[in-house]
């Protein structure tokens, strides 16, 4: 019966956690690290292009003071420059026939060819490659006398390609650590809830029809993992409730099938066990038929009761009058009463047409008027009434009988329940009665209960809803 | 009258096959649908008492092939099972009755003659009687040996059946379900009580008692000790 699943590591719950949140973890470090590098290197080249174009405007400042006089302005700019400990600078300045005018000492060897101004007049910023991280400036300008010249303004940027480099290295080392604390932490996290699953799994397996006292033991997690123990153990509860009731309907009805069963083999053993007359015969079969067919009644109540338990009852539905029936049964009825010399009356009877079953409602009236009549003494008195509101019907049975406990009242209405359990032959029923009216007033939506009267014996009520 | 019961129970069918043989019927006993078909089929009956759960061949089968092959005899089923959609299925196949198991014999002869009644001629009487005892049925008022009997209405409703089915048993079900539309089994003595009124009216003042009680099965009204 038990389902065991031989989990594969891969498929284990921990470890598939542990594989979500860590490949989620790792996708959005990845991601953060770029967007952090890509802004910090665009940031740091931006400075740098505004350090070349700040030292172009000097540049052109510095000419003006100087008169244009180029070759003294270009000497001066590299001797203020000579001492730029951060990204030293470098400038070119060609002519207008694009041959180099001056350019400083350094540049020489690397301003190379793409430096050709030919793109003049341009603000253009051209990196130049990774094996010479250069990163120049270039604009054209013109001296009084209307020659344009064309300046270019260069430094080095090795020092952020070291600093992105560096980077890019913690990068490297901190994501693969994040991954192993990642998968670490979420196996020892989840490890816990798998064991509440495994132990879940186990336990439950454990339990069948034989062993429904079992339970889960609830984690104090106060999270969905407690109230899932919870719940399971409160289905095994029901569970266990209705495999006890089973078991002890199954007694039940053994014990209560027993009983005449044995009174019918005893009588059908002593008229055989010697000669008799013609006359002892046949009351010995007739005593017998009559114990046949109070078991032919009661396995029909039982039939009846599965079926309302199957939910198979069918409960055809003609509009009746309630008030028709309950005079009709009061006629029915009323010789058995006379005959016990019992006060027999309708106290009030409306006229209310409910669309049910005429044979349910029979046998639910009929079995409390019954009931009434069998437990009330000579010279007692019964009054039944049938009342209706605008929303329910109630048919009442008091009586002046014998009473039931009040320890017992609660349980009258349950299945082989029989208040005095010394009761017995004519007036001991098959204690099903009483269930069946609850049954059926339950089919209709509605209740039965009974309540102890002031003075003695009891009210039976039903109530049916008018508007199912 | 030539009867075919179809019943695998061998105590069912030995029952009912005694209890017809001693009213007079003339009883032939199949014990599967098969046969019970082929015996339907060959032979001349009057009418057919058929179980639903039967092997070889199911008693709605039989019956439908039955109808088929054209034979009309009259067909009352006898089931175990009082769910209403089969008691419909049968109905509309062609059964006439049916009767839910366990029944009481005298049950099953109301029906079977009920049944082979349904052919004739209803002659509507205006008048019933046994032994001394009249019926006015159009008045509704009885009277025995030249003497009046005040009757209430129920009194008189009961009094009406036992008078129709004079000299057969009738249950204490049958007369619930007869005379007050009542169809549940009851295990109190109800029904005693009401036959028991109307012996004080009927019976009590007279010689020859009519209503007899057969103890254990219910009561039967017939001019005979």
């Amino acid at each position: 019966m038990s389902l065991k699943t031989k989990n594969s590591y891969w498929t284990r719950l921990d470890v598939k956690l542990t594989i979500y949140y860590t490949s989620i973890l790792l996708v959005l470090s990845i991601m953060l690290c770029s967007f952090f590098f890509y802004r910090l290197s665009h940031n740091l080249l931006k400075q740098i292009d505004k350090i070349l174009k700040d030292e172009s405007y000097e540049f052109l400042n510095l000419a003006q003071q100087n008169k244009f006089d180029l070759l003294r302005t270009c000497r001066i700019f590299d001797q203020n420059n000579a001492h730029r400990k951060y990204y030293p600078v470098y400038i070119r300045l060609l002519s207008p026939n694009n041959t180099i005018y001056y350019e400083t000492n350094s540049a020489a060897k690397l301003l190379r060819s793409p430096f050709a101004a030919n793109r003049i007049p341009v603000l253009e910023l051209i990196n130049l490659g990774r094996s010479h991280p250069y990163r120049y400036y270039q604009d054209t300008f013109s001296v009084p006398n209307g020659t344009q010249y064309t300046l270019q303004v260069a430094a080095d940027i090795e020092r952020i390609k070291s600093t992105l480099r560096n980077l890019l290295e913690n990068i490297a080392i901190v994501i693969p650590l994040l991954f192993i604390l990642s998968v670490g932490w979420g196996l020892f996290f989840s490890q816990k809830y798998r064991a509440i699953v495994s132990s879940t799994v186990a336990i439950t397996n454990r339990i069948t029809s034989q062993n429904l006292q079992e339970r889960l033991p609830v984690p104090a997690t106060n999270d969905e993992f407690q109230s899932l123990s919870i719940t399971i153990n409160s289905m095994i509860d029901r569970l266990e409730r209705s495999f006890s009731e089973i078991k002890q309907f199954t007694a039940d009805v053994s014990h209560e099938l027993r009983t005449p069963l044995f009174a019918l083999k005893g009588e059908l053993e002593i008229a055989l066990s010697q000669k008799r007359r013609d006359e002892e015969y046949r009351d010995a079969i007739a005593e017998s038929l009559e114990r046949i067919n109070f078991l032919i009644k009661m396995v029909n109540d039982l039939l009846l009761i599965a079926r309302f338990d199957e939910n198979k009852m069918d409960l055809a539905v003609t509009p009746l009058n309630l008030g028709e029936i309950v005079r009709d049964l009061h006629d029915f009825f009323l010789p058995m009463a006379q005959e016990k010399k019992l006060q027999f009356s309708i106290e009030q009877c409306d006229d209310v047409v409910l669309p049910c079953d005429k044979t349910r409602i029979h046998q639910l009236f009929s079995n409390l008027i019954d009931n009434a009549i069998k437990f009330t003494m000579e010279g007692g008195s019964i009054a039944l009434s049938l009342a209706a509101d605008n929303r329910a019907v109630q048919f009442r049975v008091r009586d002046t009988g014998i009473g039931i406990p009040a320890a017992d009242i609660p349980h009258i209405f349950n299945r082989f329940y029989q208040s005095d359990k010394s009761r017995s032959g004519a007036s001991r029923g098959s204690g099903l009665g009483l269930h069946i009216c609850k049954r059926i007033a339950e089919a209709y939506r509605g209740s039965v209960r009974a309540e102890s009267n002031q003075g003695a014996g009891v009210t039976a009520i039903v109530t049916l809803p008018l508007h199912a | 009258m030539r009867i075919l019961l179809v019943e695998d129970d061998a105590g069912a069918s030995r029952f009912i096959r005694k209890g017809l043989h001693e009213e007079g019927y003339t009883v032939d006993v199949a014990f599967d649908g098969e046969e019970g078909l082929h015996l339907a089929t060959s032979q001349n009956y009057d009418l057919i008492i058929m179980d639903v759960m039967l092997p070889e061949m199911s008693g709605f089968a039989a019956l439908k092939s039955a109808r088929k092959k054209g034979v009309m005899t009259p067909v009352i089923f006898l089931t175990a099972r009082d769910e209403k959609e089969d008691v419909v299925h049968g109905l509309e196949l062609g059964a006439d009755d049916y009767l839910i198991k366990p029944f009481s014999f005298p049950e099953l002869l109301a029906r079977i003659k009920a049944v082979l009644r349904r052919g004739q001629k209803d002659i509507e009487l205006s008048k019933l009687s046994v032994g001394d005892l009249t019926l006015n049925i159009i008045n509704r008022t009885a009277r025995r040996a030249e003497k009046d009997i005040e009757l209430s209405a129920k009194e008189y409703s009961l009094l009406e059946y036992l008078m129709r089915n004079a000299r057969q048993i009738l249950t204490r079900t049958m007369i619930l379900e007869q005379v007050w539309g009542y169809d549940f089994d009851t295990s109190s003595n109800i029904i005693d009580v009401h036959i028991n009124r109307l012996r004080m009216k009927i019976d009590r003042d007279f010689q020859t008692k009519l209503i007899h009680t057969i103890k254990g099965v219910g009561y039967v009204l017939k001019d005979e000790k």
